[in-house]
């Protein structure tokens, strides 16, 4: 005899259900700076700058 | 006759000064009695009157104020063993072989300070030091390196500092290994606007400064202590084996150096924390 037991609304059988496929997404890449490139003499203001060309205090 | 930027040039340089930082002397020549006088006084603890091997020369070949070079932006890069060195405000290039280099750039303190710091980065890289965006004193014979980003408070530590401590730099420090590592002066200095002294000692501890409410340190694991050492250590070469033995580097330095992050108020009590 054929029983058809039915699912419980609480607790679906994973088995039974369609599986929903994710959409693609593509995989981020993270960006972080590894070394230090602004630490020169005038590197933080354009360098051809009067201010900073004659500045002679800056670092 | 070397040839500089694609253009043979002869050699009109007649006045010289060796900038010796680091124990890397540089003889800077240069056509320019006032640009020599600069020099002299930019570099003052650090010119080397009795230097007769320096490590090589650097030609300054003196133009009018504009636009050196293509970019902004620094590039450094290798071709055939020359090095070739380039901001908007100059251009430079090395022959390591050769032991000469030359700068094209106007009449400024910044183009060759710039171009200094850059070399010295290189030759630091091929031995295992390199350049540290980070203040560094000496206390007791040992030397302690306090490092962050601008802002993070290497010249306020430096202002702080007691009676007892020489100033190694407030702004970039140098680093090189032999048996072990050692912290030296550098005439490139920050908001302090004053060189350091042209010593050095061996390095105790790294310190990664943050501001907080109060003094507090406590170790970093070694990872985050790579990390942060990376982020601040001055590179500049598109150069992967040059890269990959600044990661060495790094590596090696958190394995043999303690590295603490140090939370701090502006306030001279935060040196009681200080081996």
């Amino acid at each position: 005899m054929k029983t058809n037991k039915p699912s419980s609304p609480e607790r679906p059988d994973p088995s039974n259900q369609p599986v929903a496929k994710k959409p693609y997404q593509k995989p981020a890449f993270r960006y972080q700076r590894v070394f230090e490139t602004m630490a020169l003499s005038c590197g933080k203001i354009d360098p051809t700058q009067g201010q900073c060309q004659f500045n002679t205090k800056n670092s | 006759m070397p040839a500089i930027f694609g253009v043979a040039r002869s050699t009109t340089a007649t006045y010289e000064v060796a900038i010796d930082i680091g124990g890397m002397p540089i003889r800077v020549r240069t056509a320019s009695r006032p640009f020599r006088r600069m020099l002299e006084a930019r570099y003052a603890g650090f010119v080397n009157r009795s230097c007769p091997e320096p490590l090589f020369e650097l030609e300054v070949d003196l133009v009018p104020p504009g636009r050196v070079a293509g970019g902004g932006d620094v590039r450094v890069r290798q071709e055939s063993g020359r090095w070739s060195i380039e901001r908007g405000d100059f251009r430079a290039e090395w022959e390591p072989a050769l032991r000469r280099g030359w700068v094209r750039q106007s009449p400024n303190p910044h183009s060759i300070d710039s171009t200094l710091r850059i070399v010295h980065t290189l030759l630091l890289a091929l031995e295992g030091g390199f350049l540290v965006h980070a203040a560094s004193a000496v206390r007791d014979g040992r030397a302690v390196l306090f490092v962050g980003p601008s802002g993070a408070g290497k010249t306020t530590i430096a202002r702080l500092a007691p009676e007892n401590v020489t100033l190694l730099t407030d702004e970039i420090s140098y680093v090189r290994l032999a048996k072990e590592y050692r912290a030296f002066g550098t005439p490139f200095t920050g908001e302090l606007g004053r060189p350091g002294a042209n010593s050095s000692a061996p390095i105790e501890a790294l310190y990664v400064l943050e501001k907080d409410r109060g003094n507090r340190l406590e170790p970093m694991r070694v990872a985050d202590g790579v990390r942060a050492l990376l982020a601040n250590i001055l590179f500049f070469a598109q150069d992967p084996d040059l890269v990959t033995r600044v990661f060495q580097s790094a590596c090696e330095f958190v394995a043999r150096v303690p590295v603490y992050r140090l939370g701090f108020v502006p306030d001279a009590t935060v040196w009681e924390l200080i081996r």
